[in-house]
């Protein structure tokens, strides 16, 4: 069975991206991936001098080459940008560039959003470095706890930096995560059950999760403190009913689950690579899963261990320091059952074995110092001090850096077509190896010995001269580690030896044809094992005949499979877009949209934020018109399916509820701040807040009700083929939205100004994020009114209206929680 | 197996510095590094299985072992090992007492106000219903007695630590926590801020003198006291410059009618071994620098450099200063 000639020159122009600059429109997966783990590894480089910076200053007593000022902002951003621009973006960058490869994919199910999401975090991170290039960059630590990072102690603009910056990568971050879930759910190759997924799909699943619901409750705490700095919304100051805890509670709510966001993709890249070289599958291999997932739920129940010293309740503290230690033994598990791997396997000991080594030894001796500091009296003397630095380096670099360097000579040939040099990389290891361990050991005595972290400066005699000067050497070799390292990758990159197919003796499908085709396979295979090119004979060899789902363009259309979450049948064809601007340019807006926020150009802000809805909708608006698309398409010889635009259950549906999810996280995250607050910060109950219920708020609840009854009914009437009876319901929905808006508007100026007291700043945050969730409800609604006009949908194709039905809903729902925060708590308040 | 360079470290370090936890003088610090020596060795045998398995991976090639030793293998070392020796390592945890104790009544309580970037210390005045009797970036306490600490903080969060008596408590505004150290054996630590808050969070340390009863009771009594009268002429010149340059607004010195309550009392500052937060040690030369260059000295401190003084006002001013026994 040969596939007609000229197929394959098709298939190549329906996915290739536009050449020159117009490549920036480009939204296959491979380059985002790239960009992003490029773009990492920039800001990485900055990030490391950063830290030569501080090594330098620190290596004697008494130093000067930096002031204090210059040395808070370094330090600051040193952390900041490992962390944020770093560590979890070269990473989802590594998912990008290898999820859809390793699953059978031919590019992510909303490849979009991959593009928007690499636009924010570039851009977030420009910001961010633009202010260490003005020299205001933020000071007052990666954790930038108030009062200290507060307008009264903070006035420049170097903490906005950090709240803009970081919260526009996080947006990135969330983004991604989005995508990758869904891109695991409902994109693996057909056959390919849940347990048959690579294990770095299962590990970028349980990541994608602790993101979703990890990032928001920062989200939240920098769009409060951004409030309180830009307009004096009081929620972490302690004379008007916040609490500078709040804060830190916010943070760590984010902050733990960000460590194993960082550490449990690293793992689950070595889980891929070191079977290769150790030609043996990975062992216990549905340990490693439950381990994966195990942790990130642990992560979720750990955020207090960063704060044993604030004083909060000795049973409260118990509880975390043994959830804490809990913790080492997924840990353990996915150790050695990695050791175990080699250990069973015929290895290779090439360069990636080599810093899965590393890993070992360094991530365990920071598991040990974890297991240490969880418990609290130990804390108490380690916590802030040289130790803790200690501990966090041999963690992160020993988690996340070792791994992902390894993960990039395994990765260079499938990714350059050419092989990395062995000699570059294994004397890079081992002066990265050893140069790290000279740096970071000595800083555990240094910190037992009491010397606090974050100083620019210590005076002699206190025992900690050698142990500095020792760290400042071996992070110099540390840097000429990495620079003969990355030095070897890209000269390999263009002077390599070419590679044939799949260098290594690959199990999994990235390898089937090295470097891969701009459309990733030729046909999409159906999957039967684990290691489908170590077990399924001749299957490279189908693939690369078009032997499979979706051989054929079908006019020029990115045609993929999509498959039931489960069991991986296919369900539907996947039509996706090509290059567009849309990303490029809604991101473009949003970063002005931020700037005018951080400049305080409140009118460009305004602007910005019209500009981006228009955006969205430009985005959103769909290319074709339901009529003139085909409504199955044949995925095999014999095979016909629906097509995925439209249909019911098409992955936009999966991604709806994974968005719901983060979205409920960011609303808890605020009922969180009211009943922590509540609960615990001084000048509670609020004395200047009397307890009234005026009659718009409460008549509000009736436009409401009513306008989620019409959006159902909206739904049932396209089903039962009624587009006027859609576009009437539709209508109704919208005007009942806009009569409750403006009732509630109209009670939230009977509430107190935002200034006042905490409460009625977060009574005013939670009213707001009512309006805007119904806005974003009839925006789609409207959207879908405007396509019905057009003739759009039909009984079993109305995806759009489905979603905005169950948006609608869900923001209503949001107010069962909402009226009784803004409305009601004021009648519960003992006074 | 890379732990035994730090064992190695430690016991060279046995001396360690007056700020170290690993010279303990009070019950809480002690049995801390107790803790920290259970949970070394703990680390040195979970270090010792893991090289064992490492060495068998990737140094013996020829040596393979089959599934069932390996489940073995990663059983133990990830489940049993961690679920026998974590409740453990918990329960040796939680049977110290930790620092905070507000419950304890009755202990003597000294209230630790910080500011940035400096201490203050207020005794009950040995005299009953008598003003606290206040000092600055030297705290002394009585051997053998628990202190109680009352951790306050004028504006952002800081954090009291003595590492050689016990664990740290974080001052955060709007709250107040309790630290209950013990000292039992006279002698001179050094403690410091460990929370980041601000510019000179380096320069932010304090002197402790842990003195035996009788010792420390006289010491209270010396304090209580108001400042001494100037002696020669030098030095009354110096006491008039200090109020003209309205020294007395933010500085305090009991009976010279300054009574500022924004920075450090003065009231027995020539008693004290450090100034500027155990920045500088306590001579005429260093107060003469210091007040006419505080911001080259302390960039970010509170308080301005007066560099309009001449030299002679400046020595005047420190002799002065240098007369507040």
């Amino acid at each position: 069975m040969t596939r007609p000639a000229g197929e394959e020159a098709e298939l190549t122009q329906a996915w290739a991206s536009p050449p020159g600059w117009r490549a920036l429109s480009a939204v296959n997966h491979r380059p985002m991936g790239a960009r992003f783990v490029v773009t990492a590894f920039f800001f990485f480089t900055i990030a490391g001098l950063l830290a030569l910076l501080i090594r330098t200053q620190l290596a004697v007593p008494n130093n000067t080459v930096l002031g204090p000022e210059a040395y808070n902002q370094v330090f600051t951003m040193h952390g900041t940008m490992m962390l944020f621009l770093f560590a979890v973006p070269v990473l989802q960058g590594a998912a990008t560039y290898l999820l859809p490869l390793m699953l059978g994919a031919r590019d992510l199910p909303f490849p979009r959003l991959g593009a928007f999401s690499f636009w924010c975090y570039l851009f977030g991170g420009l910001i961010l470095l633009s202010s260490l290039v003005i020299g205001a960059a933020p000071d007052a630590g990666w954790f930038i706890y108030p009062p200290l990072s507060g307008k009264a102690f903070s006035p420049g603009i170097n903490v906005d930096f950090w709240l803009i910056g970081v919260t526009f990568a996080e947006i990135a971050g969330v983004a991604g995560a989005i995508e990758l879930t869904v891109s695991i759910l409902r994109s693996r190759a057909p056959g390919m059950s849940l347990s048959r997924m690579p294990l770095f799909a299962w590990y970028m699943l349980a990541t994608a999760g602790m993101i979703l619901i990890g990032f928001p409750p920062l989200i939240l705490g920098s769009i409060l403190f951004e409030l309180e700095r830009a307009f004096d919304w009081p929620f972490f100051d302690t004379s008007r009913g916040g609490d500078p805890v709040l804060w830190q509670h916010l943070f760590w709510l984010f902050g733990h689950p960000e460590v194993y966001i960082i550490l449990l993709p690293a793992v689950g890249l070595l889980a891929t690579f070191v079977p290769v070289h150790a030609r043996q599958p990975a062992f216990l291999h549905n340990w490693l899963v439950a381990s994966a997932i195990g942790t990130g739920f642990l992560s979720m129940g750990l955020w207090a261990h960063h704060m044993y010293a604030v004083g909060i309740p000795q049973m409260s503290l118990a509880f975390f320091s043994a959830a804490s230690s809990l913790v080492a033994i997924p840990s353990g598990i996915q150790v050695f059952a990695l050791i175990a791997t080699v250990g069973m396997g015929r290895p290779v000991f090439r360069t990636p074995l080599l810093f899965a080594l590393g890993f070992v030894v360094i991530f365990v001796l920071g598991g040990l110092t974890g297991v240490m500091v969880s418990l609290v009296p130990f804390d108490l003397v380690a916590h802030d001090t040289q130790f803790v630095v200690a501990h966090l380096h041999y963690v992160l670099i020993g988690g996340s850096v070792f791994p992902v360097l390894g993960a990039l000579h395994h990765w260079w040939p499938a990714a350059t077509g050419r092989m990395p040099s062995e000699t570059t990389g294994k004397i890079g290891f081992w002066l990265l190896f050893v140069g790290f361990n000279i740096n970071f050991m000595p800083l555990h005595h240094t910190g037992l010995a009491g010397m606090p972290r974050r100083v620019y400066t210590y005076p002699a005699g206190l025992g900690w001269e050698w142990s500095n000067l020792m760290a400042s050497a071996g992070s110099l070799m540390f840097a000429l580690g990495l620079l003969i390292f990355l030095g070897g990758l890209a000269h390999a990159a263009f002077r390599g030896r070419r590679t044939q197919d799949d260098p290594w003796g690959a199990g999994t499908l990235e390898w089937i044809a090295t470097p891969p085709p701009v459309y990733n396979f030729r046909a999409v295979p159906v999957i039967e094992s684990r290691y489908p090119l170590w077990d399924q004979a001749g299957l490279r060899g189908a693939v690369l005949n078009g032997v499979g789902f979706m051989p054929d363009p079908q006019g020029g259309r990115r045609l993929a499979p999509a498959t039931t979450e489960v069991e991986a049948v296919p369900e539907m064809a996947l039509d996706l877009p090509g290059p567009t601007w849309s990303p490029l340019v809604t991101a473009a807006i949003f970063a002005g949209l931020f700037l005018g926020i951080l400049v305080q150009a409140y009118a460009v802000a305004v602007a910005g934020a019209v500009a981006a809805f228009v955006a969205v909708v430009v985005w959103m608006w769909p290319s074709e018109r339901d009529h003139d698309l085909p409504r199955e398409v044949e995925a095999a010889p014999g095979l016909m399916l629906p097509l995925a635009r439209g249909h019911h259950r098409s992955p936009a549906w999966t991604a709806l509820w994974v968005t719901l999810a983060a979205d409920a996280a960011l609303y808890a995250s605020l009922a969180f701040a009211f009943f922590y607050l509540w609960g615990f910060a001084a000048q509670w109950p609020p004395a200047v807040v009397r307890a009234t219920l005026s009659w718009p708020a409460v008549t509000a609840l009736l436009p409401l009700v009513a306008s989620v009854a019409a959006a159902w009914l909206a739904e049932r009437a396209i089903r039962r083929d009624d587009r006027a009876g859609l576009v009437r319901w539709l209508a109704v929905a919208l005007g009942t939205g806009v009569v409750f808006l403006l009732l509630q508007g109209w009670a939230a100026m009977a509430l107190g100004p935002p200034s006042r007291h905490a409460r009625d700043a977060l009574a005013h945050v939670t009213w707001i994020f009512q309006a805007f969730h119904l806005l974003v409800a009839m925006t789609m609604a409207g959207m879908a009114l405007a396509r019905a006009r057009l003739g759009d949908f039909a009984p079993d194709r109305h995806l759009a209206v489905r979603i905005a039905t169950r948006f609608w809903t869900y923001a209503a729902l949001l107010w069962v929680v909402g009226f009784p925060l803004v409305h009601l708590a004021p009648f519960l308040f003992v006074r | 197996m890379r732990l035994l360079p730090l064992l190695v470290l430690l016991l060279v370090a046995g001396c360690g510095g007056d700020q170290s936890s690993l010279d303990p003088t009070g019950p809480n610090a002690r049995d801390t590094l107790w803790l920290f020596k259970l949970t070394l060795w703990v680390s040195v045998i979970v270090c010792a299985m893991v090289a064992l398995a490492v060495v068998q991976a990737w140094l013996l090639p020829r040596f393979r072992l089959g599934a069932r030793p390996t489940l073995w293998m990663v059983a133990g070392g990830g489940v049993v090992l961690p679920a026998i020796v974590l409740p453990l390592l918990l329960v040796a945890s939680l049977r110290i007492p930790w620092p905070f104790a507000e419950e304890r009544e009755g202990a003597f309580t000294i209230d630790v106000v910080a500011w940035q970037f400096w201490w203050e210390f207020r005794y009950p005045n040995p005299v009953p219903g008598g003003p606290p009797v206040v000092t600055a970036n030297e705290l002394h306490i009585p051997v053998g007695v628990p202190v109680r600490f009352r951790l306050l903080t004028e504006d952002v969060i800081h954090s009291f630590w003595i590492p050689t008596l016990g664990g740290k408590v974080d001052m955060i505004p709007g709250r107040t926590n309790y630290a209950l150290l013990r000292a039992d054996a006279p002698g001179e630590f050094r403690g410091a801020c460990f929370e980041f808050c601000g510019l000179q969070h380096a320069n932010m340390a304090f002197t402790v003198r842990a003195l035996p009863q009788a010792e420390w009771q006289d010491w209270m009594w010396r304090e209580a006291r108001p400042a001494a009268e100037p002696e020669g002429d030098e030095a009354r010149k110096g006491r008039e410059i200090f109020t003209a340059a309205g020294c007395g607004s933010c500085h305090a010195v009991r009976g010279h009618g300054a009574e500022g309550a924004t920075a450090p009392d003065l009231t027995h500052l020539a008693s004290r071994r450090t100034i500027g937060a155990g920045i500088l040690p306590n001579t005429r030369s260093s107060l003469t620098g210091w007040i006419a260059a505080t911001q080259q000295i302390k960039p970010g401190a509170n308080m301005p450099s007066y560099n309009g003084l001449t030299g002679p006002q400046l020595h005047a001013l420190a002799a002065y200063l240098e007369g507040l026994r």
